[in-house]
């Protein structure tokens, strides 16, 4: 008598990824060690239930002496905490007691993270966090203190803090600080919801998931409600810079409040007058996942996730980590700005939001699979497995090439070159936009330049772009809408029809 | 839902400085002075425990002043001993405003008062340094956002019909301390004029965004923001630009014409303060449709029917809804109470 073959095991899981306020379900069935996800999930989630949002708003104020580079550390660990930095106070603030205390009363403060670098500052410090018990310790819930940086005067800023929870947390200007800060506002952020994964730990686990594989990745979400970018290098290091409230759908009016409304109308490829814009902006800002029906609604969306990402951007160099959040070898968008119906678009938004000097395979996560790949990852790892084996098959099929983008700064005419051909269609001059048909590996020269980029084309081919950086736009309609419309027909957008 | 009678929740947030605030339990009316305090200006630091001796714990037993209260020159802040006594006191007029954890003292002259009224009858449930809050029952309707100082006055029409827009030109003194319901839209001018005119608050479907940027400044977003000082109280209930009120939002406007009102800024709620018979509970808001190009709100009237996947014309496809008015996505389709 032979045994009968068991039948293979099937393990069924469900990913719900919050958007603004609906949520898109993911059914997963692991059989032998492989997952696949499926695009029509049932309406029961299974035991094993992952599910990803952003959290409860985190409000953080910093205390910290004067110095710039000082700033750019706190700003950084408050970049990758996934809070939103309301104020910064310093030592050396010319305010007296009530407006400090008034301030902090506004700015209705949820953290304050408190950095005394050295044993001298600690007077400082103390007189803010004075200022803090004086505007906020009637409060339910009172303000957290967070306190680092040297021993004794973080131990004196302690005992100062009287009616205010503290917790004394490693300085921030080392890694493990960073670390370690983020962490206490995404338990923050969390609440009572412990079995939440964050969006920010899902595109974090995603980056480290997809550079694994050998080469740095670079991950870009555009949400509704939040921008992120972050880069992982193989080794698994991540740098960080999770911005809320900054996005393309119900943050679009802190998107025009940053960026101003001529920063986001020039984005749109015809006249379009500020105060109807800004209508459509607020209204848009008040309406959780509302579709852009529209050709005018789609083109605001598009402009508002260009500078939401323009203005992330900001926020990292303020922070001194601009640059790893530029360019990277990989980059993947995500979210919003991943979801618009043609693949140009948000090739758009990335080649202009991003505007890295350095060639990229692009990619995009157009139905929101490779997040929950990175929310299922990122909890399996919180319960201490790994998961790039089990994850590896599904992220490989879901993790197709969008195109292959070129930036190519030039000052005269050059030829180009893709896999040793010599390209004649296209003119490659200084303003040069366009793109190639290619799928698939590409090496890609322009003559009497060092440029020798190697890649993978996909959809919209190779990106050829050599409008310079930083990129410009007219400020004058007549000039600016046709080089919009230029650029937008470029790659292959019907904006003809709508103007 | 839309209008609804029952128990609110009001908190009332206070600025730093509060002299009087009721207890918990006082009953409040709508409009009476909930709480009053003083503006404060820069304070003056005096060396408490060091001088006097003692731990900053033990400062305590010795103040004879309690935090909060007014002092004038040479009011002795704490004292010890006996025979050779320690004293702290008062260099100048003001308020005794905070005691620091080292037993210091910190004495802020007084520049100004400020008040802040009740938006709703009823009993306090909360009462500490940094809000107040009020229980009572009202007739709500709850907006999407609300600018300016909270407001208090009667009720008064300014447009014929839900349809219309508040023409400045209908808004004059005789108006002054009223809440004016306009309809589907208020322009910048019409907010100003009220102002000018002494005009309580406006209520409406929706008002420009462009023109609330120019009364309230480029900072102002779209979920509003409560301002302490002296400007105009807008409170948009469907969204911005235009937004045609529901003959279920508009017809209780006209009941209820001529009955106390407030505007609570900061929830973006408006309470009439009239007996709950006088409406019919069960007047259900129709829901509310965002239109194509994000450029206004109307409420959804008429035979609606689902078309399944639809293609839109910014290629967008989802589940579409075939109104009167054409095919409009789902996710634009949203009960008047959603949140938002």
């Amino acid at each position: 008598m032979t045994a009968e073959p068991s039948a293979p095991t099937r393990y069924r899981r469900t990913v719900d990824v919050a958007l603004e306020s609906r949520v898109r379900r993911w059914t997963i069935d692991e059989r032998e060690g492989h997952l696949s996800f499926d695009d029509q999930p049932t309406d029961d989630p299974s035991d094993d239930h992952t599910r990803v949002g952003y959290g409860r708003a985190a409000r953080v104020a910093v205390f910290a002496g004067p110095g710039p580079e000082l700033e750019r550390i706190l700003r950084r660990a408050v970049l990758a905490s996934g809070a939103e930095l309301v104020l910064f106070l310093r030592t050396t603030d010319e305010r007296g007691l009530i407006e400090r205390a008034a301030a902090l009363r506004d700015a209705r403060v949820d953290l304050v993270l408190a950095l005394i670098a050295e044993r001298g500052e600690a007077d400082g410090i103390v007189d803010l966090i004075e200022a803090l018990r004086l505007g906020c310790a009637d409060r339910a819930p009172a303000p957290r203190i967070v306190v680092a940086g040297e021993p004794h005067a973080a131990l004196r800023a302690k005992a100062a803090a009287t009616g205010v929870p503290v917790e004394l947390l490693p300085d921030p200007r080392r890694p493990e600080g960073i670390t370690a800060f983020a962490h206490r506002c995404r338990e923050l952020r969390r609440g009572t919801d412990h079995g939440l994964i964050l969006r920010d730990e899902a595109l974090e686990e995603l980056a480290r998931l997809v550079a694994a594989r050998g080469t740095d990745a670079l991950v870009v979400d555009v949400s509704g409600g939040s921008t992120s970018l972050v880069r992982a290098d193989p080794r698994g290091d991540v740098v960080a810079a999770h911005v809320a409230p900054l996005g393309s759908g119900v943050a679009a009016d802190r998107t025009v409040r940053r960026a101003g409304l001529d920063g986001v109308r020039r984005w749109i490829p015809w006249a379009i007058d500020a105060p109807t814009m800004l209508e459509r902006v607020f209204n848009r800002a008040r309406w959780p996942d509302a579709v852009a029906a529209e050709a005018s609604a789609l083109a605001l969306e598009i402009a508002l996730a260009h500078e939401a990402l323009s203005h992330a951007l900001v926020d990292a160099a303020d922070a001194g980590i601009v640059e790893p959040l530029r360019d990277a070898p990989l980059t993947i968008v995500t979210g919003a700005a991943a979801s618009f119906a043609r693949a140009s678009h948000t090739a758009l938004v990335a080649i202009d939001g991003l505007a890295s000097p350095m060639p990229t395979t692009l990619h995009r996560d157009a139905d929101g699979a490779l997040v929950a790949i990175g929310a299922l990852a990122a909890r399996m790892r919180a319960a201490g497995g790994d998961p790039t084996a089990l994850v590896s098959e599904e992220l490989t099929r879901r993790l197709v090439p969008l195109a292959f983008v070129v930036p190519a700064p030039l000052s005269r005419r050059r030829k180009l070159r893709v896999n040793g051909a010599e390209h004649l269609d296209d003119e490659l001059g200084p303003g040069a936009f366009f793109s190639v048909r290619q799928r698939g590996p590409a090496d890609v020269q322009v003559t009497g330049t060092s440029i020798d980029a190697h890649g993978t084309a996909g959809e919209l081919g190779i990106i050829l772009d050599a409008r310079g950086r930083p990129l410009l736009l007219p400020p004058r309609d007549a000039e600016r809408i046709p080089t919009l419309v230029r650029w937008f027909a470029a790659l292959d957008l019907a904006v003809a029809s709508v103007a | 839902m839309g209008w609804r009678y029952g128990p609110q929740l009001v908190e009332h947030s206070l600025p730093i400085g509060a002299t009087s605030r009721p207890s918990v339990g006082d009953a409040v009316r709508m409009g009476s002075p909930l709480a009053t305090g003083t503006v404060l200006g820069s304070p003056t630091r005096v060396v408490g425990a060091r001088k006097l001796g003692v731990e900053p714990e033990d400062v305590d037993r010795v103040a004879r002043v309690a935090v909060g209260a007014d002092v004038i020159a040479g009011t002795v802040l704490a004292r010890t001993g006996r025979r050779f006594a320690r004293v702290v006191t008062a260099p100048r007029d003001g308020r005794l405003v905070h005691r620091s954890y080292e037993g210091d003292f910190y004495i802020a002259p007084v520049a100004g008062t400020w008040t802040v009224r009740a938006t709703m009858e009823g009993t306090v449930v909360r009462s500490d340094d940094a809000a107040v809050s009020v229980e009572g029952s009202a007739w709500t309707l709850q907006g999407v956002a609300a600018y300016g100082p909270d407001a208090f006055g009667e009720l008064a029409l300014g447009v014929d019909a839900p349809t219309d827009e508040l023409a400045p030109g209908r808004v004059d003194v005789r108006l002054h301390d009223k809440i004016i319901v306009g309809g589907a839209r208020i322009a910048a001018e019409a907010i100003t004029r009220a102002h000018a005119c002494a005009v309580a608050g406006l209520v409406a479907g929706a008002a420009p965004a462009g023109g609330l940027r120019v009364v309230y400044g480029d900072e102002v977003t779209a979920s509003g923001g409560s301002t302490r000082e002296d400007r105009p109280t807008v409170l948009c209930l469907l969204g911005f630009g235009t937004g045609a009120l529901p003959n279920a939002i508009y017809r209780p406007f006209v009941a209820f014409s001529g009955h106390r009102a407030a505007i609570h800024v900061a929830s973006a709620r408006l309470f009439v303060f009239a007996p709950e018979a006088m409406l019919d509970a069960s007047l259900d808001a129709p829901a509310l449709v965002l239109s194509g190009d994000f450029g206004g709100v109307r409420p959804l009237e008429g035979e609606t029917s689902l078309t399944g996947v639809t293609r839109f014309a910014s290629d967008a496809f989802c589940e579409g809804l075939a109104t009167k008015d054409g095919v409009v996505p789902v996710p634009n389709v949203l009960p008047y109470d959603a949140p938002r």
